[in-house]
């Protein structure tokens, strides 16, 4: 073994993933506020005196005591989140000090692709809907999991992994198949969940590894055409998303489905150039469905503006910049491509949030990488970072499979 | 590394960059450039309006006694929708409310009502919808539409004033020259207009002019079809606190089958159709005692269970706490307080206030959000109008006129009593026998009616101030004489008469001498500088009528006939008030002070907003010719051979005048008069009392309205403190009060 002496992590990666994550609990912290409110006024709120009028003047005004009441649990629901920062970061530490060899070990990365599979079958089967029409949630006792979440990362490792080993040969036929075989169960695994989003993220991910890690690009296009056509027949044949492709051209029109466009609109159009100010979303008091998950970018640009939005998209550039430039630095196959992939997960889910609630894109849902509330997401995008930061460490070694994987070699 | 490997990568980046770049043109567009097209394309209401009711003002009277005010009242009603057992709920309510437990069963158990889909459907229409009318879906409704107003035109009692005439011109869509014409024609009814839409023809009877009648054209046969109530399918379904309730929903199939309803209109929405199905709130009770409310509030909530539904409100009530006094000069006012006749129609703009509202942003949920300012803007609440009128007075002037009346069978009564000093109007009373509905309109102000011969003071007083002639010039009565084509009478041949004299005895013969010599320049003149033809402004157009003088010669001149008639009171028509303005000239020393109904109108905390002026009064006559006037005055009553011997009075020393007309425009119905003032050297009240058409009786103004403007004055002065007479007997209170 040749002395091995790790570069520093990229400190401004680090300080772009810490800010998104600061945002994101000012954020949450703002857009939950109204449900905290209603859930205290429910469970302190006597049942009503039947023959009263259900809602009289008096009973809009809050008590001391609810108004205390929602404080409280405001600040429990602030801790919270802090506490998720708290394990995302130790997520993130492990992420960049797990020794790179266990990370490219094909095993493990097997094993991990496994893991992943196991998991989102057990979803389909024993997964929890979480109120919505989608087995997407896996109760593990305290927590509950989102293994889509999961799967992005598995999936991108695993193929960093066989990529970098396949070196040239991920240009024939039957390798480039058995890849996109794995490919095609995770996809197929999450879209029956059915989770639209992730299934977009992940697809968007794994081309990029498989473009930058030199697949033939006629292969590449043939998949492509194919994905594109099947997405169209469950366009065509899906009473649910084509439903949605409507709401999404005149969601005005549609009172259900184009009902979240409607009002994550009026967010961003009532927020205009300067916001509201900070906790002043209109939006957020029950209008949107989903103010602290899905739809927490439609909050902060009601509440910061343009300004706000313009920032937050600044920084995930920022992010994919840095991610990429490690990517580009990278000797390693792997790394390179592990960057790549990650990098590629985090910024296409960001713009595919950008995208669904400023009405460029059909509704699907996914959260907004570090912003949006929810514990596993916020673990697994940190671990993630620390994943970045540790190829970054690796980057300016010398690539230990250099003599076998030279491209046009000789 | 390679740098095919890199190229990619770098190529990766871009792509991300130019997604990343559409993203931030999205934004721009969105928030920057275009964000009013997002802001709300749905229209949702973020704001709740809530009213804050400005409090309807006062009535006060003189001595600040209240006449009409807003009391807080309860409401009982009920919202059939919530209502679990209609028959378990009326059995509680029935003993409180004292109302049949069937009619409350009824009231708390109708949750659907039937629904007007459509009016005025073809008969071919209706033959395809017969199938849902056997099955009681449908109920058909045959009615009439209006389509047109006729207006007709009277004339001999058409004499706007130019004003009226501009206004209804404009209405009609004419030049006011046209309708100069229609003044005056014989007595047969004229069709001016033949097709008035029905918003003209409401403008034109809000003009409220004598002499016009709008009348409906006969309408068009329609049919109106109605969805009954039993074509609703009752659904289960839970309510906001999840108790499960009975929903009213159409089948689909039943709506299906109302497609040939449709045909040529817009297809309404089955959702609204719905809704309007589902009968909202009903009233159980309106404006009944807080206490009453109170004691429903607590009835329910003892029984929660089965009174759910049922909701008591407070709100005001118009309430008149002086009883049947004034009760018919103050008017009345509809379920919003507006005030639909009498004074509370005149004040109606001053009482009512303007209302104010608060505009809160709320949430989905329709709670208000509490950090977004809210939008107040606080209610102007109605002023306090305090009323020359004293109650009292106005008591006394009701119960006169209303034994009047009745003991001599007429019609109607009317009486004004005011102040000639400063024109304070102290009472205004209108009482009318059974068989005559209330009348919209305070008849003081607006009936214009021939005075007879209480015009003669006046127009005496014109010929002494003019200098035609002096009181004590000596002129001769035949009985009879012949002006123009026409043969005039006196009551009898009276013989030699002085100008005091023919106001003692109201010689007709010796007035058309003054009226002829006097000419009608200056009659006109006397007249109008008296105000007997132009509003006295306690009544806005409308609620005032206007004098006038009728039959006009084609050149707009009076015939030497006209001119004899008029100088006795007949052929003109003048309203009550305008008289009693034009006599107070005579009792206040020449000087003509305006009548007004309002000493100040105040805020309700008390400070004044406006206060009516010190009036010194117009210079009508001079101080000597009102004192000659008012002493002939005093002659009638005070003579013995006055003509109005029948008011004179031991407490007070009565003056006055007596008139009796045959209303010219009327066709003969006789109005019999009295003005009186006392006490006579300083003269502190007029009344003057008009009877219409007295059967009983010698049909005289002297007989008929004497003794109770006598009454009037009586009790009045004596409630003002005003000594008596020094010389009274000690008998005199006892034949004061009747
Ligand atoms: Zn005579």
């Amino acid at each position: 073994m040749r002395p091995v002496t790790l570069s520093p992590p990229d400190y401004v990666l680090f300080g772009i993933a810490m800010l998104l994550s600061a945002i994101g609990v000012v954020a949450v912290y703002s857009a939950s506020y109204p449900k905290i409110a209603a859930e205290v006024r429910r469970a302190t709120t006597p049942p009503p005196v039947p023959g009263q009028p259900a809602t009289t003047a008096s009973s809009d005004i809050p008590t001391p005591l609810q108004i205390e009441l929602t404080v409280r649990e405001q600040q429990a629901m602030l801790r919270r989140q802090l506490k998720w920062v708290g394990l995302g970061l130790c997520c993130l530490w492990i992420g960049m000090s797990l020794p790179y060899g266990w990370l490219s070990h094909r095993g493990l990365l097997n094993l991990a692709l496994l893991a992943t599979l196991v998991l989102l079958a057990l979803v389909k089967i024993i997964g929890t809907t979480h109120g919505r029409g989608c087995e997407r949630w896996l109760d593990l006792g305290p927590v509950t999991v989102q293994p889509s979440e999961l799967a992005k990362f598995t999936l991108v490792a695993w193929l960093a992994g066989a990529l970098g080993r396949l070196g040239l040969r991920s240009r024939e036929v039957p390798e480039f198949t058995m890849v996109m075989c794995v490919v095609g169960a995770v996809v197929v695994l999450v879209l029956v969940q059915p989770h639209l989003g992730a299934t977009l993220v992940i697809l968007g991910a794994a081309f990029a590894v498989l473009w930058a890690g030199g697949t033939d690009l006629r292969h590449l296009a043939v998949v492509g055409v194919l994905a594109v056509l099947l997405g169209l027949l469950s366009v065509a044949s899906h009473g649910y998303q084509g439903g949605r492709l409507k709401a999404w051209l005149h969601p005005e029109q549609n009172q259900v489905l184009g009902y979240q466009t409607v009002h994550c609109g009026s967010g961003f159009a009532r927020g205009g150039l300067i916001g509201r100010g900070l906790g002043r979303s209109i939006e957020k008091f029950h209008y949107l469905p989903e103010p602290y998950t899905d739809s927490i970018l439609a909050v902060i640009a009601e509440e910061t503006g343009f300004r706000g939005t313009a920032l937050l998209l600044l920084l995930f550039v920022g992010l994919a910049d840095r991610g990429l430039r490690i990517a580009w630095r990278c000797r390693d196959p792997f790394g390179k491509l592990l960057a790549v992939g990650i990098t590629a997960a985090l910024f296409l889910q960001a713009l595919l949030n950008f995208g669904v609630t400023s009405g460029l894109l059909p509704q699907t849902g996914v959260g907004l990488p570090f912003i949006s509330y929810g514990g596993s997401s916020l673990c697994c995008f940190l671990g993630a970072v620390g994943l970045l930061l540790n190829v970054c460490r690796q980057a300016d070694l010398p690539d230990r499979h250099q003599p076998e994987l030279t491209l046009r070699g000789a | 590394m390679d740098a095919y490997y890199q190229t990619r990568t770098a190529l990766l980046a871009r792509c991300f960059l130019g997604l990343a770049g559409v993203v931030l043109l999205r934004l721009t567009w969105m928030q920057v450039l275009h964000p009013e097209r997002y802001e709300n394309p749905t229209r949702i209401r973020y704001h709740r309006e809530h009213k804050l009711a400005a409090q309807k003002g006062e009535l006060l009277d003189r001595e600040g006694r209240c006449l009409a005010r807003c009391e807080l009242v309860a409401s009982i009603a009920a919202n059939p929708q919530q209502v679990v057992d209609a028959a378990a709920a009326a059995k509680l309510l029935a003993p409180l409310l004292r109302v049949p437990q069937s009619d409350l069963t009824a009231a708390l158990g109708r949750r659907w009502r039937q629904v007007l889909l459509r009016r005025d459907v073809t008969a071919a229409v209706v033959q395809q919808l017969q199938p849902l009318v056997d099955r009681k879906v449908l109920r058909l409704e045959r009615s009439t539409v209006a389509s047109s107003f006729s207006l007709y035109v009277f004339g001999q009692q058409f004499l706007p004033s130019p004003a009226d005439r501009q206004a209804l011109a404009v209405v009609l869509g004419c030049q006011p020259d046209e309708l100069d014409r229609l003044s005056g024609l014989p007595a047969t009814a004229v069709r001016l207009r033949s097709d008035l839409d029905a918003e003209s023809a409401k403008r034109v009877q809000q003009l409220g002019l004598t002499g016009l009648l709008v009348q409906q054209n006969p309408g068009r046969a329609v049919v109106s079809v109605w969805l009954q109530p039993s074509a609703a399918q009752i659904i289960q379904t839970p309510n906001r606190e999840g108790v499960m309730t009975p929903w009213a929903t159409l089948d689909p199939a039943v709506w299906a089958d109302l497609t040939p309803l449709w045909q040529g209109a817009e297809v309404p929405d089955k959702g609204g159709v719905e809704a309007r199905l589902r009968a909202p709130f009903v009233y159980l009770q309106r404006e009944v005692a807080i206490e009453l409310g109170d004691a429903v509030t607590a009835l329910i909530q003892q029984h929660p269970q089965e009174l759910a539904g049922v909701s008591v409100h407070r709100e005001y009530a118009r309430r008149y706490p002086q009883g049947e006094v004034a009760r018919g000069l103050l008017g009345r006012c509809d379920v919003d307080e507006h005030g639909l006749s009498g004074l509370e129609q005149i004040f109606n703009q001053i009482l009512s206030g303007v209302d104010g509202y608060r505009k809160v942003t709320v949430s989905a949920l329709g709670r208000p959000i509490l950090q977004e300012r809210e939008e107040l803007v606080p209610a102007v609440h109605g002023k306090l109008v305090e009323l020359t009128l004293d109650s009292v007075i106005q008591h006394y002037g009701e119960q006169a006129v209303e034994a009047a009346v009745k003991e001599f069978d007429a019609d109607w009564g009317l009486a004004v009593v005011c102040n000639p000093r400063n024109g304070e109007v102290l009472a205004l009373v209108d009482v009318a026998s059974a068989k005559y509905d209330v009348p919209r309109n305070i008849r003081c102000l607006a009936t214009a009616y021939e005075p007879g011969s209480i015009m003669k003071p006046l127009v005496v007083a014109s010929a002494l101030e003019a200098g035609y002639c002096e009181a004590h010039s000596g002129y001769y009565c035949g009985g009879r004489r012949k002006v123009g084509s026409a043969s005039l009478n006196c009551i009898k041949q009276h013989g030699p008469e002085s100008v005091a004299d023919a106001v003692r005895d109201s010689c007709n013969m010796v007035l058309i001498e003054l009226g002829l010599g006097l000419g009608e320049d200056r009659l006109r003149h006397w007249f109008k500088k008296l105000g007997l033809l132009s509003r006295t402004g306690l009544g806005q157009a409308g609620q005032e009528a206007c004098g006038g003088v009728f039959e006009h010669t084609e050149d707009g001149h009076w015939t030497p006939q006209k001119v004899a008639t008029v100088s006795y009171g007949k052929g003109i028509q003048t309203t009550a008030v305008a008289l009693c303005r034009a006599y107070s000239a005579l009792l206040n020393g020449g000087r003509m002070p305006e009548l007004h109904l309002v000493r100040r109108l105040r805020e309700r905390d008390g400070t004044v907003v406006v206060e009516h002026p010190a009036d010194q009064g117009t210079p009508v006559f001079s101080a000597a010719t009102a004192r000659a006037v008012s002493e002939m005055m005093h002659q009638v009553v005070a003579d013995r051979e006055g003509t109005g011997q029948l008011a004179r009075s031991s407490l007070y020393d009565i003056g006055g005048k007596t008139g009796t007309s045959v209303e010219y425009r009327t066709h003969g119905q006789r109005i019999v008069s009295f003005v009186g003032y006392a006490p006579a050297k300083d003269p502190q009240l007029l009344v003057l009392m008009s009877v219409c058409e007295p059967r009983e009786g010698a049909r005289m103004g002297a007989s008929t309205c004497g003794p109770a403007v006598r009454q009037i004055l009586e009790q009045s002065l004596q409630y003002l403190n005003v000594p008596p007479l020094p010389q009274a007997p000690s008998s005199a209170p006892g034949e004061a009060t009747p």
